[in-house]
């Protein structure tokens, strides 16, 4: 079992990286929460029974893992400190990440969660049953979300 | 900007860097950013009080005070490495399955469950090794100083734990309201 488990989360790992990136701010913090969404899918791992899609699955597992970890709340990150502008052309796409990766951890927890599901190009269905609102109230939520991000974005204009 | 636009730079994101091996080694306790250092935390704990509940007869003269009060002093420790376990259980097994909502709900559930037991065993650790150690102590003004500057310790480390699980159980709570 730990053979098939370790060449499926290999092939997905760039999931938990995401993750691990959108909440923690330092790369040690980030590495710190790689490792433990990796313990719980371990230990989560005998009991998935194909019912839903393994990338479903890991996210589900990486993000209640990412909000379960209660740490202290320390001072909101600035994005103001000129980030890369998301209209100019020239941008570079990992200054493009980079500026996306800021935008989102200015995000409240479960928002993030929310946006990294429709990044991914889950449906409303899928997002709301992942989440357990409505698909209605997801849509509602994920256009606040556009919203702020679209703001955050034109901040700098 | 659209963030659709976004979606490309997200599903591009991240790296495929982490061989097999290493992803083994995260499958271990013994190479967990935290659980590894607590159950060592915890462990020692245990440890301590085990060795304390074996000398304290001796070493507090425990044969000299009615069996009950020694029976106390034990039940207190049990319930106090009980506490310990369940801990390090709550913090192993973090609630991560089913959707969102219902994690978070059973997640408050379970916080509260474990603070009421925390506090409790605490307080009732604390008001025994209390009441143990000034049984048949003829008290003069300097002991009720000490005595009282214990009490007033106590109740502020009781305080700052009280606090503690009370904002932990609040974060939670809030992110739940906020799905």
């Amino acid at each position: 079992m730990e053979k098939i488990f370790l060449e499926t989360i290999g092939a997905h790992q760039r999931i938990i990286f995401k993750v691990s990136r959108m909440y923690r701010n330092s790369p040690e913090d980030q590495q710190d929460l790689f490792q433990e969404i990796v313990y719980q899918l371990w230990r989560a791992f005998p009991a998935f029974r194909n019912e839903s899609k393994i990338t479903t699955w890991i996210y589900r597992i990486a993000l209640n893992t990412a909000m379960a970890a209660y740490r202290k709340q320390r001072p909101p990150i600035s994005l103001s400190e000129h980030p890369p502008d998301l209209a100019d052309t020239s941008d570079t796409i990992s200054e493009r990440e980079e500026w996306l990766f800021r935008a989102l951890r200015t995000l409240s927890e479960s928002e993030r969660a929310l946006i990294s599901l429709y990044l991914e190009d889950y449906s409303y269905a899928e997002i709301s049953s992942v989440t357990g609102i409505s698909e209605n109230y997801v849509g509602v939520k994920l256009n606040r979300i556009r919203e702020k991000l679209k703001t955050l974005s034109n901040s700098k204009n | 900007m659209n963030i659709d636009d976004l979606k490309s730079e997200w599903q591009s994101a991240g790296q495929e860097s982490l061989s097999e091996k290493e992803l083994a080694m995260m499958t271990r306790v013994r190479n967990h950013p935290s659980l590894h250092k607590l159950r060592i935390k915890f462990m020692t704990e245990i440890v301590a009080l085990t060795a304390f509940l074996f000398l304290f007869y001796d070493g507090l003269d425990g044969a000299q005070k009615p069996l009950v009060v020694n029976i106390l002093l034990i039940i207190s420790i049990i319930i106090y490495i009980i506490n310990n376990a369940l801990s390090y259980y709550y913090i192993q097994n973090p609630l991560v399955s089913g959707n969102f909502r219902e994690a978070l709900a059973k997640q408050v559930y379970s916080l509260k469950r474990l603070a009421v037991f925390s506090l409790t065993s605490s307080v009732v650790y604390a008001a025994t090794l209390l009441f143990f150690l000034t049984y048949q102590t003829a008290f003069t003004q300097r002991k009720y100083i000490i005595l009282s500057a214990l009490i007033v310790t106590f109740s502020l480390l009781l305080y700052y734990s009280w606090i503690s699980w009370q904002r932990k159980i609040t974060h939670f709570r809030q992110l739940e309201a906020d799905f």
